[in-house]
């Protein structure tokens, strides 16, 4: 595992939400919300903790993010593909019983980023050559217990995000092509809450927000390479400040105890990112070639629906698999190989290995599967097919007492 | 434990199934067209005259060199170039390629020395090497295009164009059209016209505006005649081509680049001018931006917003104080009723290339569209273009003729327009790959 640092994300989920919070979740699709998986509730659904049966339950766990993007260009044979740095997402749970009816916890996630890195040549430079964007969520929480039915839970999300982007300027000299770098990193804040009602013995429903946490930057750094002479248009010690919404979240969840042995998930996940209407970058210093760029984003609603089921092979060992369809936020003339969106089918197994009463082992296996799509960024009229694939391994360990 | 080999199963599938990450590739083809001998007629758009000069990259990368490029993809062919050697560039004048230089804190485009002797030497030529599939001449009109005195060089200098004489398989007895024929082509690009409005313009509007001499406005009949006769002779060899019309040349770059009121005073240097001209109440200057004064058929004047002043026009403004204190000459102005010609023979040239593209069936290329749109300024992939001199990376250093990767954006156009009549599937050319305006380091 890396030092948590130099963690960085790739996109694994459609915009740039990363779903890669748990082992044991992720195994079941990234399933969860209405299920009491353990530590992982705080972020699923964190009405579920209140119904914790253990007194202490600690999680901790990392993803290995191995994706690819593939970009054909419409009427051409131009053709060229990302070269992603693999991302480590992590995630820490901790829980514990303040008394019967008062759970407090904390966790540490990433729910959102994007890694991409295509070649510093490539056709599309001009609009990005790599961005790297990742936010780290740190979220104390307190779950009560209103019956043995019925639980509720609050968190707050304190949102630790920085961004790093590099594009092309079509400014050329015998030096080469003139490049600018943007960066920056700022802090915000957000809730997550949810309920959790247990139906039946079989049936359990769980209803969990996260709120929208607006990652709102001043004074991030901007740096030019240009032409000499080019220099004074493009103040060397320039900021920007720039906004970008992590979106909210209302997600649905049921599981069904089929029997002892299987337990059947179900989410659905609707993720309100029409608050993404635009990427802008306001410089402190503009000049006659340098004015402020206005992006236009204007993501749609998505709904992302969930499946999942868990196995008890023996009382050491649980295997799990899912599978998810996630809907692309992005519109046919707003699809930027920034953030290059598409339908995306996840496939995902896993199996946890209770090494002693206490310590389990979790392990996890998501294969996404974007499905091909041929569309534009029609501001900068760039248009191709993407296609694109990411394999998710991850490990990672479960302590309760 | 069956279980067990089930898990042991799907994990494995899903570990080395090894997915291959998908492309959806481009299946280039000629459809009903035939690729298999090509040739590329016109001016200084098809040779590759950019920087306001002729040398080797730009004739590899004109719209018809990157044309040629990804007709090459559908087919196996060669359209044979007359290329001048590697790092020579001359232009109209005998310059070399203009390069930007920072000149007192400001770029300005200067020539550098240049290769005369590849116009005026004719051990230089390379007629022994015709024919050439790209017969593109600088600054040939579409009546040049017909006739032999055109590469004639023993009719004197200025008298005949060098450009082609330098290729012509028989100087003075062959013609552009003819050594394109000699190719037996089976699919030809012809653009001809833009100088025989052009030309004029670039005199400032002095020659007649239905003549045959430089210039002048190319007459009508003169035009008509010429042009059918190429694309009749054309068409018997290949019977398939594209032809593209005429933008408005008055909105090339090199006539948009001073204001007719490019004149900024203050208040101070206003009132000075408003009493040097108190004689001629109908001139008038405030403070700010003013139009240029100028002397010409219309008298002594103020010039109209539509009217143009040439690019050439800037060192007599700095140095001579044209439009001020000293009227604009006449021969750096298009007044408005030679706006009104260029238009009005622009229509009418137009109205004759759209007749032949109808009759013979051909690709037509509106090129006119496309500089209107560049006019208000449009993007390609990632990279926005717009009609501004320099800065708005269309037209090179000479604020005529495109850069490359102008060139490119054309080449597309021909592109599409070849592709949507013959059932073709070509390639689109990759505008980025290529070069725009280079800056000193």
């Amino acid at each position: 595992m890396f030092a948590f640092l130099a963690i960085c994300y790739s996109a694994s989920a459609e915009g740039y939400q990363v779903n890669a919070q748990s082992q044991r979740n992720i195994a079941m699709g990234h399933t969860g919300t209405g299920l009491l998986l353990g530590a992982s509730s705080v972020h699923f659904n964190p009405g579920a903790l209140s119904l914790m049966s253990s007194n202490f339950e600690f999680s901790l766990g990392g993803t290995m993010v191995l994706s690819q993007v593939s970009y054909s260009k419409q009427n051409s044979l131009y053709q060229a593909q990302t070269d992603n740095p693999a991302g480590t997402p992590l995630y820490l749970y901790a829980a514990g019983k303040i008394n019967d009816n008062l759970i407090a916890s904390l966790g540490v996630t990433t729910p959102y980023g994007n890694s991409l890195a295509w070649k510093s040549d490539w056709d599309g430079r001009f609009l990005i050559q790599d961005i790297s964007l990742s936010a780290i969520v740190v979220q104390p929480t307190l779950s009560y217990k209103i019956n043995d039915k019925l639980g509720f839970g609050l968190g707050a999300m304190i949102a630790f995000g920085s961004v790093d982007l590099n594009k092309a300027l079509p400014l050329t000299s015998a030096d080469g092509e003139g490049s600018t770098n943007l960066q920056g990193s700022t802090t915000s804040v957000g809730f997550n809450a949810g309920v959790f009602y247990q139906a039946t013995d079989a049936l359990s429903l769980g209803l969990n927000y996260r709120s929208k946490v607006n990652m709102k930057m001043d004074g991030g750094d901007a740096f030019f390479t240009v032409p000499s002479d080019l220099e004074e248009s493009f103040p060397t010690e320039n900021k920007f400040g720039a906004e970008l919404p992590l979106p909210a979240n209302l997600t649905f969840g049921a599981g069904f105890k089929v029997s002892e042995k299987l337990t059947l998930a179900l989410d659905l996940q609707y993720v309100f990112w029409s608050a993404y209407e635009s990427l802008d970058f306001d410089f402190e210093e503009n000049t006659s070639s340098l004015a402020d760029s206005y992006n236009p984003r204007d993501y749609n609603n998505t709904l992302i629906y969930r499946i999942g089921a868990e196995y008890k092979l023996s009382n050491k060992f649980v295997v799990r698999a899912g599978a998810y369809y996630d809907e692309t936020p992005i519109s046919d003339d707003r699809l930027n190989p920034e953030t290059p969106g598409m339908n995306k089918i996840g496939l995902s197994t896993g199996a946890s290995y209770q090494v002693t009463n206490r310590l389990a082992i979790d392990a996890s296996l998501l294969y996404i599967k974007g499905i091909e799509r041929e569309a534009g960024y029609e501001p900068a009229n760039f248009y191709g097919t993407y296609n694109s694939q990411a394999y998710l391994p991850g490990i990672g360990v479960t302590y309760t007492f | 434990m069956i279980k067990y080999k089930y898990l042991t199963l799907l994990l494995g599938i899903l570990l080395f199934t090894q997915c291959e990450l998908q492309y959806k590739d481009f299946e280039p083809s000629a459809g009903n067209a035939d690729f298999s001998s090509v040739v590329t007629i016109g001016d200084s758009y098809t040779a590759g005259y950019m920087d306001n000069a002729l040398f080797k990259q730009g004739q590899e990368n004109s719209f018809a060199g990157i044309l040629s490029q990804q007709l090459m993809k559908t087919a196996n062919l060669e359209i044979k170039a007359p290329l001048f050697p590697e790092d020579k560039s001359v232009g109209g004048a005998l310059n070399g390629r203009y390069v930007l230089a920072s000149i007192g804190g400001s770029l300005v485009p200067v020539p550098t020395d240049g290769n005369p002797e590849l116009l005026t030497d004719p051990l230089t030529w390379i007629n022994g090497d015709a024919p050439f599939a790209n017969v593109g001449v600088p600054a040939a009109k579409a009546i040049h295009l017909v006739v032999p005195e055109f590469g004639n060089p023993t009719l004197g200098p200025g008298k005949f164009n060098p450009y082609y004489a330098r290729f012509a398989s028989n100087p003075g007895v062959s013609t552009v059209v003819g050594d394109a024929l000699l190719n037996t082509p089976t699919f030809f690009t012809y653009w001809a016209g833009i100088y025989d409005v052009l030309d004029y313009a670039l005199a400032g509007g002095e020659g007649s505006t239905a003549g045959v001499d430089p210039g002048d406005i190319t007459e009508i009949t003169a035009f008509t005649q010429a042009y059918k006769g190429a694309m009749a002779m054309l068409s018997a060899s290949a019977n398939k081509g594209a032809i593209a019309n005429i933008p408005a040349v008055l909105d090339f770059a090199f006539f948009n680049t001073i204001p007719y009121n490019g004149l900024v005073l203050t208040e101070e240097k206003a009132q000075g001018l408003n009493a040097a001209y108190e004689a001629y109440p109908n001139i008038q200057f405030s403070e700010g931006p003013n139009a240029f004064v100028v002397l010409d058929a219309f008298g002594l004047r103020q010039l109209e917003a539509n009217e143009k002043i040439l690019l050439t026009a800037q060192t007599g403004i700095l140095t001579e104080g044209w439009g001020s204190l000293v009227p604009m000459p006449t021969d750096v102005v298009i007044n408005k009723t030679e706006v009104a010609a260029i238009e009005t023979a622009t229509e009418s040239f137009n109205a004759v290339i759209e007749d032949e593209a109808d009759t013979y069936g051909l690709a037509l290329v509106k090129t006119d569209a496309l500089f209107n749109k560049l006019k208000n300024g449009f993007y390609v992939d990632g990279n926005a273009y717009n009609s501004v001199f320099v800065k708005g990376g269309f037209y090179s250093l000479d604020g005529i003729h495109p850069t490359e990767r102008g060139a490119c954006i054309i080449a597309n156009e021909f592109i599409k327009a070849i592709n949507s009549t013959y059932d073709a599937s070509i390639p689109g050319a990759d505008v980025n790959q290529y070069e725009g305006v280079e800056f000193p380091e």
